[in-house]
């Protein structure tokens, strides 16, 4: 057994304070529990006063008076509410930094801790980053409780099992691990469990840091090998699969893994489409990967050293539009593509009133001052919209990324190697693709079965 | 239900042997010097490259080797099989090198004109130090998708070839005009050597993959061996077909040709640019795998990590394929004439062939000594 809680009861006070520091929002109640002296003591930044009083604060005047002890009374009045019985102050201070109230009695060895909650949150909203026609407009919040009961509520068997970390450098932000019971291989759960509970006292606070740390390759990581997502049902459509969900405190994602490659061509809504419509659009979404990854480089790799293979009419067209124009085609469709994710950043940052105006002049001085001042030509406009476009078209944001990444190590290849270097180019992707690993599993690999 | 794939499977054999047998054969002309037999010549020669095939896969499975580098050392001892090793490196860095120019060749030829061969050279080669980099099993994996894609352009391949209409199959008649004594000589100097011969390879990979070579695998590797033959075959039927056996003789690079001449209403033409990204796919996995059978061997002898041993040899092979002749006429006569008789038939049949005697008679002799110990 470890030091007791207090030598004395008088000097309790000097004790809390002691532990807790002078931080305003720490709140230390006298309470008379029974004609016996109390503690109260929580974080008002934590703990709702509504929740406080209506949870314990009434309970309390009505019971505390005909119990004789801490537990009898929280048996009787709390009964519904979470509870712990510690004896350390360090456990102590960590339950109080989870929501709740902590209740120190005179003569009595331990100290009873209570969940109460209450402060304000966010409520439920639709999917933002991957919003759907016909799934449920449903997203997950900040709030790990909420998003667990989000899971539950269709996954109503026992067979779904949840694990919880303390993970981060104070061990108190929660991780969570969610799975299937019987339907997860037991050589990836065991893999899971050992990686997050490696993160133990590392900084990890939010989805991205702990993304970084339970992926296989540390060091490059040019296509996500784990999946962010925002909703429920494709979480649950993927724990069905026997894969692993993991939730962290104050981010509204979830981590899924592993994933594959073509997870990536998947949205939540493929689910309610008919099978025809959902051929037809997963072929749509390679191909847009490919034209995204590929057309600014074969456009380059075919003006400047295989013009024989598009039609002799287009070739001339094309010959005549550039025919006065001042730049190399590579710097002029560097230029336009520049522009072009300059503007897609900037759109994203701006507050939405400033966001209209500045598509309006980024599409007037680049679509059409450009042209016409003869810069560039209108081709390469073309290009670079159609590009563009269709990497917008990925069901995963963090996947268009990789993509934009690429299609610039494309263009410099295709500026030194023409069509040839697509091609080697292709095959170094696909070898980098192939050599990748999601959780031990292969990162591209085909005939998935899916259920 | 994702899958591990932590052991090979017979399909990824398959593949390989597959795409390894079509590597540069369906790029160069083969058998150019049989006129209109030379599609009957690789028929025939299919047939007995399953059987070379069955026969290396025995030669493993019989010594209960893993590569031949292992039955180098049973048959001859340490000094000898040290010898020969070093003899039979040096054979697949050599094949690798002419592999290698000959691709350069085809992209100096069909695809960048203007650029130097060293250029491209180089650039192929860090691709191949790449897909050696990312170990076996994922190179092996990279391949299946090579055969997906490869198989996929074929196929568009022969349907715009019937859809172009313009092929003639008396180009083909008559069989045998000149009697089949014209062919037998071509078909065991050149046409079984290269491509079917060079399968020598893969008795440095096939133990290392499937540890107990089941029978399973001797048979789907000779199922291989007869779909790359038979497509082998069709293609040389296709070139032949298009544009008769006197302008395919003197092609460099038939299926490119015809390829060219395919033109379906005045807008898919000039297609052959997905037939050298297909054939560019196939020298891939062909010059990845006599590099990998090369530098297993290095690491072998050397006891050196094969991952350290990758960047040198690529490059020496890039080195050789420099200067392993100074231009392309003078390449494809070294092919034809110098190297299936002074290079291949020893290396392909004459030491496998003694390797298998020794290994029966060592193998013969050790029994009895065996039961009378016990």
């Amino acid at each position: 057994m470890n030091n007791p809680l207090y030598e004395n009861w008088d000097e309790l006070e000097s004790v809390i304070q002691r532990t807790f520091g002078k931080t305003t929002d720490f709140v230390k109640v006298p309470i008379v529990f029974n004609n016996r002296k109390g503690w109260i003591l929580y974080y008002s930044s934590l703990v709702g006063s509504d929740d406080l009083s209506s949870k314990l604060m009434l309970p309390l005047n009505l019971y505390a008076g005909k119990t004789d002890s801490l537990k009898q009374f929280r048996a009787e009045a709390l009964a519904s509410i979470n509870y712990q019985y510690l004896s350390e102050w360090v456990s102590i201070a960590r339950q109080l930094n989870k929501n709740s109230v902590c209740m120190l009695v005179e003569g009595e060895p331990e100290a009873l801790t209570i969940e109460i909650g209450g402060y304000s949150e966010r409520a439920l909203s639709e999917p933002n980053i991957q919003p759907s026609v016909y799934g449920p407009k449903i997203a997950f919040t900040e709030d790990i409780v909420t998003n667990l009961s989000l899971l539950r509520r269709i996954l109503r068997t026992k067979s779904l099992q949840i694990e919880s970390y303390d993970i981060s450098s104070d061990m108190v932000t929660g991780a969570v691990l969610v799975y299937l019971d019987g339907v997860i291989d037991p050589g990836l759960l065991e893999e899971a469990r050992q990686r997050i509970r490696s993160l133990e006292g590392k900084k990890v606070t939010t989805l991205t840091h702990l993304m970084k740390q339970l992926r296989d390759n540390q060091k490059t990581n040019f296509f996500p090998t784990l999946m962010m997502n925002e909703r429920q049902d494709a979480c649950i459509a993927k724990l069905m699969e026997g894969r692993a969900v993991v939730l962290i405190d104050g981010t509204p994602s979830a981590i899924i893994m592993p994933v594959v490659f073509q997870d990536f061509f998947d949205s939540a809504e493929d689910a309610y489409l008919p099978k025809a419509m959902l051929v037809f659009l997963r072929l749509l979404r390679y191909f847009t990967f490919f034209i995204a990854l590929l057309l600014p480089g074969i456009y380059i790799g075919v003006i400047n050293y295989n013009y024989e293979i598009i039609p002799i009419n287009l070739a001339m067209e094309i010959a005549g539009l550039r025919s006065n124009l001042p730049f190399p085609s590579v710097i002029e469709l560097l230029l336009v593509e520049g522009a072009f994710e300059i503007m897609r950043e900037g759109s994203i940052r701006m507050p939405k009133i400033v966001g209209n105006a500045l598509t309006v002049v980024g599409a007037l001085v680049i679509g059409q001052a450009a042209v016409q001042a003869g810069i560039v030509s209108i081709v390469v406009i073309i290009i670079v919209a159609f590009t563009g476009l269709c990497s917008y078209a990925f069901p995963h944001y963090n996947f268009s990324f990789s993509v934009r990444l690429m299609r610039f190590a494309f263009i410099g290849i295709a500026s030194i190697l023409g069509i040839f270097g697509i091609f080697l180019g292709c095959i170094a992707l696909f070898a980098y693709l192939v050599s990748q690993r999601s959780f031990g599993y292969p990162y591209l690999q085909f005939n998935i079965k899916r259920p | 239900m994702l899958r591990k794939m932590d052991s090979y499977s017979p399909y990824q054999l398959f593949v390989l042997i597959f795409l390894f047998l079509e590597g540069t054969a369906i790029l160069m002309n083969v058998g150019f010097d049989l006129g209109r037999d030379a599609w009957l010549a690789t028929l025939v020669c299919t047939f007995f490259g399953m059987f070379l095939v069955w026969w290396y896969i025995s030669l493993i499975r019989h010594s209960k080797q893993k590569t031949i580098y292992d039955v180098f050392k049973l048959a001859l001892g340490k000094v000898g099989g040290t010898l020969l090793g070093v003899l039979y490196i040096t054979y697949f860095l050599y094949i690798c090198a002419r592999d290698m120019r000959d691709l350069t060749e085809l992209i100096k030829n069909a695809v960048l004109p203007a650029l130097p061969l060293e250029w491209t050279a180089l650039c192929f080669m860090a691709i191949i130090i790449y897909v050696l980099w990312i170990g076996t099993q994922n190179f092996i994996h990279l391949f299946m998708l090579f055969g997906f894609a490869f198989a996929a352009i074929l196929a568009i391949f022969f349907a715009l070839v019937i859809a172009d209409g313009n092929y003639d199959f008396h180009n083909l008649l008559p069989v045998l005009g000149d009697g089949p004594m014209s062919v037998l000589p071509s078909i065991f100097t050149q046409i079984l050597e290269f491509p079917f011969g060079e399968l020598i390879a893969f008795t440095v990979i096939i133990g290392t993959m499937f540890p107990m070579l089941p029978s399973k695998v001797s048979k789907m590797a000779m199922l291989s061996v007869l779909a790359a033959g038979l497509l082998l075959t069709l293609t040389v039927v296709v070139e032949l077909v298009t544009f008769g056996p006197s302008i395919r003789e003197r092609a460099m690079f038939p299926l490119v040709s015809a390829a060219r001449n395919i033109s379906i209403g005045n807008f898919l033409e000039r297609i052959e640019m997905f037939i050298i990204f297909a054939i560019l796919l196939t020298v891939v996995v062909k010059v990845c795998i006599f590099a990998y059978a090369a530098i297993q061997g290095v690491a072998w002898y050397s006891g050196k990590p094969f991952k350290s041993l990758i960047i040198p040899y690529v490059l020496l092979t890039t080195v050789i394929s420099f200067y392993v002749s100074n231009n392309m006429s003078e390449h494809i006569n070294a092919g034809l004439r110098f190297v299936p008789f002074f290079i291949h038939i020893p290396f392909q049949f004459i030491i496998p062939a003694l390797l298998f005697i020794l290994i029966l008679i060592k193998s013969r002799w050790r029994k009895p000594n065996e039961q009378s110990a016990v």
